[in-house]
């Protein structure tokens, strides 16, 4: 029997199914009334950033090439006798998959036939066929989504932030990795990626909008392959607290000059780190947001235009939150973005703003919930983040002025900042 | 649960369309201004746009609006720039939570009604004038925009192509301007770009709500038809004319990948055939482009293309190493050809039917799809609902599609042409 559990939201009335199938996978499905729309995301745990791992039967950690991830990927839209896509093609599905520095999803959306996509899903995820023609095919397609990204310019000044900020995390590293790292994988690292990280037990399926748990549940039944967890261990460098470098200016064909700047402070996991995420996003409103005195300031005085802007970027082993944009002299903004974190440090935010602000993050979470497609990702985010995706309001209704304050303290230290500058 | 859709006509030139439909928490609000593009309005008007969705007569700055707009649940007013064919549009958008999800069952949409209609009719002016400061730093931020659209190279490729595609066409021109051209633009000029806009422009307005309320369209034709409106009389699709002779431009840049963009043009007024076709040339996972020149050929990671409506041209674009750049083009070229030979399986146009219908479908589900829908529907002129979408896509035959197919013919290649030397040899 499966173990379900229904997880509502008070605030909003949502609520979703999350099922512990007996594969060994999770299930999360969010029954959306009134939708035509069902977004559904298949994912692993597995991103850029885990280039070294080992399995409870294997003695040491084997280390794989930049970009392997990313490789996958692309390789697992290629079953045995035809090519994905023409399978959902006879949906009508939009198709699609992506990956990032921790995970890597699969994912359709249509708005009907939803059970026959699923279908599909579920089965090519779980049937890999790499041979050796195919992947050399495939070694000419990345090359030049590679060279696309080296093009530019706003990927660029943010890799180069992570090179200056991290020493041996591989958050470092290039997702899609270079032209020369993909041409020493071949099919059988690519199955030994698959392997390990394509085990249900490390992995989810969501699916939210015109969706029926039941059916969700037939189909899993008839296509999940029970598996067994084979203990999958990631191993990361160590990483210490300090930066490597204050800067990097990089020289490329742009019209105006780019800029990142990012704080390094202490990662986190789970719940703290949702909390954590959200208190520094708010703080990153309250000293920058276009109502603040800084933004107003650096737009008067030319150092910024209406692309800067703000983030927190945070993930297993690695937390940063970053200011960006284009600018003319971007170390001015560095320095004034330093002056300011100094001043609300000794004199505190200001107390009205702070409560605008939440109330508008607030908002924009409230508005998250008008998008099956924002569902659906909201639910595998946070399923990865091991978080419920409504923490992230009740965090907000409990936030304090102080948390803000002292967020302000320890994770906004100019010591441990860098700035990443793209030039003609 | 029904979407209900009413269209009133509010004003000289000005329509209200309201949608409602319960599933939705937020409340969305579009006024769209269309007006012909000319090479020295344009950059006026986007003026006035940035201007406009920022500013107005009781919050003066930027700062004071957005400080405003976060006290309302993070509801966002902003205004954007399009070119479409030979028109210019300027899109002004509000959207609010709803009520019932504010702490306090507070009244935010009554708020920022207030806010959007100030924006549009009291706007921050004074001796006929926009205010100064804010009226430099619009003008730094859009100088600067333009300075920076070389730093997305596929749009700029696309931009820089459509210059030779429309040449001699107002479409050619950039809804920004030119450096030259902002430069010279006056406080005055955009006060009077303004008016022009306010009083001349088509107006088309959405409203996208989950409670039925009339109140927000009755406010904005009582505005409305408190000014002596003139509209002009526009032309939403003007079919741009094929060139004599194929007409190839190159332009260097220092890069890592070349750019290609090819213009087929055509007099066709078979819209859904032309979209169909435009999809299964390059619009999807399964088309002619993306099996053929990806795929099989390993050329590229992109390979795509999109009917403009507007002007009767269908674009092909594609990211590729520089020595295969006469391959890839060869190879799209060829690729057009086979279909309109009729070289494409029953399948094929089944499947690509099906991939247009699937978007159709998903239009009910977001305020902002519904609005593109209908917005596109008037555009055409043919205002239809979803479902008589899907008959009209569904009902062209496989002749209506090598017909429209073989009323396309080339009419300018675009290269931006990237360094001869390899990425892995510089950089590893």
């Amino acid at each position: 029997m499966d173990n379900r559990q229904i997880i509502k939201n008070e605030l909003t009335g949502d609520e979703y199914t999350l099922i512990k199938h007996e594969s060994g996978l999770d299930i999360l499905v969010w029954e959306m009334e009134g939708f035509s729309t069902t977004d559904a995301l298949f994912g692993t745990k597995y991103g850029s950033i885990n280039t070294r791992f080992k399995t409870g039967s294997d003695k040491e950690f084997t280390s794989v090439p930049e970009g392997i991830a990313h490789f996958l990927e692309h390789k697992l839209f290629e079953n045995e006798d035809c090519d994905v896509f023409e399978l959902y093609a006879k949906t009508g599905a939009s198709a699609n998959a992506y990956t990032s520095f921790d995970k890597t999803c699969y994912l359709f959306s249509c708005s009907e036939n939803y059970k026959e996509s699923l279908d599909i899903l579920v089965s090519f995820v779980q049937s890999p066929y790499f041979t050796k023609e195919t992947v050399d095919k495939e070694q000419g397609i990345i090359a030049q989504e590679i060279k696309m990204c080296n093009d530019n310019p706003n990927l660029r000044v943010f890799y180069n932030m992570l090179k200056c900020l991290y020493h041996s995390h591989p958050v470092k590293i290039d997702i899609a990795g270079t032209v020369n790292s993909i041409s020493k994988i071949d099919a059988d690292l690519l199955y030994k990626c698959y392997n390990t990280f394509y085990n249900l037990h490390n992995m989810v399926l969501v699916v939210a909008g015109n969706v029926k748990v039941d059916e969700v549940m037939e189909i899993a039944d008839r296509r999940l392959k029970k598996c067994d967890d084979v203990k999958l261990e990631t191993e990361f460098p160590d990483e210490p607290d300090t930066i490597v470098s204050k800067e990097n200016v990089c020289k490329m064909s742009v019209g105006i000059p780019i800029f990142n700047i990012g704080f390094k402070s202490k990662p986190c996991k789970g719940y703290a780190c949702l909390k954590a995420e959200l208190e520094a996003c708010v703080a990153l409103n309250v000293m920058a947001d276009p109502s603040s005195v800084l933004y107003k300031s650096m737009m008067e005085d030319g150092l910024i235009n209406t692309s800067f802007s703000t983030e927190v970027f945070n993930g297993n082993g690695y937390f940063t939150v970053i200011f960006g944009g284009e600018s003319k002299n971007p170390r001015e903004v560095m320095k004034r973005i330093n002056d300011e974190i100094d001043r609300l440090k000794i004199h505190g935010i200001d107390r009205i703003m702070y409560e605008n602000i939440k109330k508008s993050t607030y908002g924009s979470a409230i508005r998250e919930l008008d998008s099956t497609e924002s569902v659906a990702s909201a639910m595998i985010n946070s399923y990865f983040s091991d978080v419920s995706p409504f923490d992230t309001m009740k965090i907000l209704t409990e936030m304090t002025y102080d948390d803000v304050q002292k967020c302000i303290c320890e994770r906004f230290n100019p010591e441990n900042a860098a700035i990443s500058i793209v030039e003609m | 649960m029904p979407v209900s859709i009413k269209k009133e006509k509010i004003a000289q030139g000005v329509s209200f369309t309201t949608i409602t439909d319960k599933k939705f928490k937020t409340n969305v609000l579009k006024i769209k201004l269309i007006t012909e593009l000319s090479e020295n309005k344009a950059p006026l008007n986007t003026m006035v746009a940035m201007l406009i969705g920022s500013t107005n007569s009781r919050l003066k700055t930027y700062s004071e609006m957005s400080d405003r707009l976060n006290q309302l649940y993070g509801s966002s007013l902003f205004t954007d720039t399009t070119k479409s064919g030979d028109c210019q549009i300027i899109t002004f958008s509000a959207d609010c939570i709803g009520n019932k999800f504010t702490f306090k069952d507070e009244d935010i949409l009554e708020q920022l009604i207030d806010i959007a209609e100030d924006c549009l009719f009291l706007p921050n002016v004074e001796n006929g004038k926009f205010d100064k400061t804010e009226f430099a730093l619009k003008k730094r931020d859009l100088m600067e925009t333009i300075e920076a659209e070389i730093n997305n190279k596929r749009g700029y490729a696309i931009s820089q192509a459509q210059k030779s595609i429309f040449k001699d066409e107002p479409c050619a021109y950039s809804q920004y301007g030119t450096l030259e051209l902002v430069e010279k633009i006056t406080s005055e000029d955009v006060y009077n770009a303004y008016c022009d806009l306010i009083n001349t422009s088509v107006v088309e307005i959405y409203y996208v709500t989950h409670e039925e309320n009339n109140t927000v369209c009755k406010r904005f034709a009582n505005a409305f038809s408190k000014l002596e409106r003139k509209p002009q009389t526009l032309r939403f699709q003007t079919i741009s004319p094929l060139k004599e002779e194929v007409c190839r431009t190159e332009e260097k840049i220092d890069v890592k990948q070349s750019k290609v963009v090819l213009a087929f043009k055509s007099s066709s007024d078979d819209m859904n055939a032309c979209t169909i076709l435009s999809g299964l040339f390059g619009g999807t996972p399964v088309s002619k482009l993306f099996t053929n020149v990806r795929e099989k050929l390993s050329l590229c990671y992109y390979c795509s293309s999109v009917y403009v409506y507007s002007k009767g041209t269908i674009l092909a674009d594609s990211g590729v190493e520089n020595e295969n750049v006469g391959t890839l083009t060869e190879e799209v070229i060829n690729q057009l050809d086979m279909i309109k030979k009729g070289d494409f399986t029953e399948e094929e146009l089944t499947n690509t039917k099906l991939a247009l219908i699937n978007n159709i479908k998903s239009v009910s589900d977001s305020p902002s799809s519904l609005i593109g829908w209908y917005f596109a529907g008037y555009y055409k002129g043919n205002i239809i609902s979803p479902e008589q979408g899907i008959k009209d896509i569904m009902s062209v035959t496989r002749e209506q599609l090598t017909e429209a197919a073989n009323s396309f013919s080339l009419d300018t290649v675009y290269v931006m042409a990237g360094n001869e030397k390899s990425v892995s040899d510089e950089e590893e």
